[in-house]
């Protein structure tokens, strides 16, 4: 990786970055007068301010050299991630049951040693457990096992 | 004796059966986080908000602040015992308090922890009923423009505590501020940033928010060091302080606990600056024969004193001006707001119930604390031998499963999944979240008040320092800002950082 490319240049980088899109956003909606601030007036100024402080961030960290190389590990936070949103996709359909016991088993991925069999068991345990609190308990609005099963 | 009768109105709330219970439940996850190291009382309290919704504001709020001084206790236990501090505010704690413990002096040195807590606690919670009503009178004075300027001044304050380099921390809170926006413009009622979607019209939930950038950043960062924790308790003969050890603490104790009250109270401070400053002068004022920094009783009692005071007293500039002084008590201002109560001045005068109830529950749960701890510590060190692998699907469920209670929305898990990934981003740039909260949660207010203050003076911008409240808060935020770029000062705070 590029010796210049350190932790401070990217997050410099990444605060112009947001604050350009949030100016753009800002662009189509109305400034106002000073007066009467219309919508867009004070996005746009907290934008140019952070694109101000990013610029400022990623200048300095050339200068200095400073900030470490970095190193992402992108595999957690994929499984993580898609953890989340396998949740996401079964809730509705299968039920709170399943969902729980899928968002266990794909999470359990990260961990090593992965294994599977105390992973079934642990997620029925936890969706069980989920299912009585908050189904039966505290009234959630979703099904414990879903129309996808039929029910 | 006003006072009197509205801490009894308090008495009344906090020892209401179901408020005891949640205060009791609410302890208790607190110590349990604070013992488990990884996930800190702001991830626990983003965690949990969405369940607290059912329950009547007071009972709510006395249980997220349960969370918030029980983990201080948790946190020190395993600082004591195991030199693995579970939160960064007893960080400190773990320098004498374990060396205590390898002497054999553990169960000494968590009785002096609890002791220097519960006085510090009870110390704080009569100053906030002495002093809180007093400050929302000078709060009630504020127009749009003071109520901007102070913003901007919590705003700063809390960037300078912030771990890390200060214009990533300011550049966080702009961030934060801009995430903060997205929805309906509350005059115009037109949707900005939305990219369209309807589900974004309402604005993006700050829970969501917090939840992936506390609690699911928290686990991938801890599964990248995963590392195997033994529980190796250090043995513990006698709880008791000797008269030599009574002799010693407490001066400390008083200390600790005058240096936490004034901390907890500025905006930015709160239990993590107390506890680092009480150390800092306990080490200053040590004598050199008292072996400080080998087990000096000295070092457990101050900045055990001074978190609790710290986490206590924190509560004045939300309930008495609205103004969140970290990222926890930015949590407890969302809270307040998702129940339909106005963190602000009139909050003492239009809900007494729910200021006093919490006021005075602290002091009940610190009781709890007191009584409960001391049996329980087998337990706290027998949960740290349980394996990460088993407690992180667990965070991400509860995670999972409260955002999609929120509004019943599958759209929020998405987004929880997209600020996860932020948060990541965010841990591996070495940017805080924490100001990226504060300034999520205070943007609106501060695009509101500033609309209005242009509005009043008729566009010209010098409302700000011609109002003198809202000059001398911008004054103020001036010099922090310029002490903060004093190199003497920047030394200071790397080094108190780093201890």
């Amino acid at each position: 990786m590029n010796s210049r490319l350190n932790s401070e240049t990217i997050a410099g980088l990444l605060f112009v970055l947001i604050g350009a899109a949030f100016l753009i956003g800002s662009y189509g909606l109305s400034f106002g007068t000073w007066r009467k601030i219309g919508p867009g007036g004070f996005p746009a100024m907290v934008s140019v301010a952070l694109i101000g402080m990013g610029l400022f961030v990623a200048i300095k960290s050339l200068r200095t050299n400073g900030g470490e190389p970095l190193s992402f590990q992108f595999g957690n936070i994929a499984v993580i991630v898609a953890s989340i949103v396998v949740f996401g996709l079964t809730v509705r359909g299968a039920g709170l049951l399943p969902a729980v016991l899928a968002c266990s088993l794909v999470s359990a991925l990260a961990s090593k040693p992965f294994r599977p069999l105390i992973m079934i068991a642990y997620g029925l345990f936890m969706g069980a457990a989920c299912s009585l609190v908050f189904v039966k308990g505290l009234g959630m609005p979703v099904a414990i096992i879903g129309p996808w099963f039929g029910v | 004796m006003e006072i009197f009768s509205a801490l009894l109105l308090g008495l009344d709330q906090a020892v209401m059966p179901v408020n005891l219970l949640w205060c009791f439940v609410g302890v208790l996850l607190g110590t349990l986080v604070g013992v488990l190291p990884g996930l800190g009382p702001a991830a626990t309290m983003a965690i949990l908000l969405p369940f607290t919704m059912g329950l009547q504001p007071v009972t709510a709020l006395i249980m997220l602040a349960g969370i918030y001084y029980g983990a201080q206790y948790g946190g020190s236990t395993t600082a004591i015992l195991l030199n693995l501090p579970g939160e960064t505010s007893s960080v400190v704690t773990a320098i004498d308090g374990y060396k205590m413990a390898r002497k054999g002096r553990a169960g000494v040195a968590l009785a002096t922890a609890a002791i220097g807590s519960f006085f510090a606690g009870t110390v704080a919670t009569l100053l906030l009923a002495l002093f809180a009503p007093s400050l929302a009178e000078v709060g009630l004075k504020f127009g749009p423009a003071e109520n901007f300027s102070l913003m901007v001044l919590g705003l700063l304050a809390s960037v300078v505590l912030a771990r890390g380099s200060l214009p990533k921390a300011l550049a966080m809170v702009f961030v934060g501020i801009l995430i903060g926006l997205v929805g309906q413009d509350v005059q115009t009622a037109e949707p900005r940033f939305t990219l369209g979607l309807d589900e974004m019209t309402g604005g993006i939930n700050f829970v969501v928010v917090a939840m992936g950038l506390f609690g699911i950043g928290e686990v991938v960062k801890d599964l990248e060091h995963a590392e195997s924790r033994s529980a190796i308790s250090a043995p513990f003969l006698s709880m008791f302080p000797s008269r030599e050890d009574w002799r010693r603490m407490v001066p400390s104790i008083l200390r600790g606990t005058g240096i936490g009250t004034v901390l907890g109270l500025l905006p930015g401070g709160g239990a993590l600056l107390a506890a680092f400053a009480a150390y800092a002068i306990e080490k200053r004022v040590a004598k050199p024969k008292e072996g400080f920094g080998n087990g000096a009783i000295e070092g457990v009692a101050a900045p055990e004193s001074a978190n609790n005071a710290g986490a206590q007293t924190s509560f004045v500039p939300l309930l008495t001006l609205g103004l969140p002084a970290n990222a926890v008590m930015a949590l407890m201002f969302g809270a307040l707001i998702m129940q339909g109560i106005a963190p602000g001045p009139t909050l003492i005068s239009d809900h007494p119930k729910v200021f006093w109830g919490v006021i005075v529950s602290m002091w009940v749960g610190n009781l709890m604390l007191l009584v409960l701890n001391l049996p329980l510590i087998g337990i706290w060190t027998k949960l740290l031998t349980l394996p990460f692998r088993y407690l992180y699907p667990a965070i991400l469920i509860f995670c999972a499963i409260g955002t999609l209670s929120l509004n019943n929305s599958v759209f929020d898990l998405w987004l929880l999944a997209a600020f996860s990934i932020a948060g990541y981003i965010f841990v591996k740039l070495d940017c805080d979240a924490a100001p990226l909260v504060m300034g999520l949660l205070l943007g609106p207010m501060m695009e509101e008040n500033f609309r209005r203050a242009m509005f009043l003076s008729r566009g010209k911008v010098s409302i700000f320092v011609d109002r003198p409240i809202s000059a001398g808060l911008l004054i103020v935020a001036v010099l922090v800002l310029i002490l903060v770029i004093m190199p003497r000062f920047r030394a200071t705070r790397e080094e108190a950082f780093q201890e």
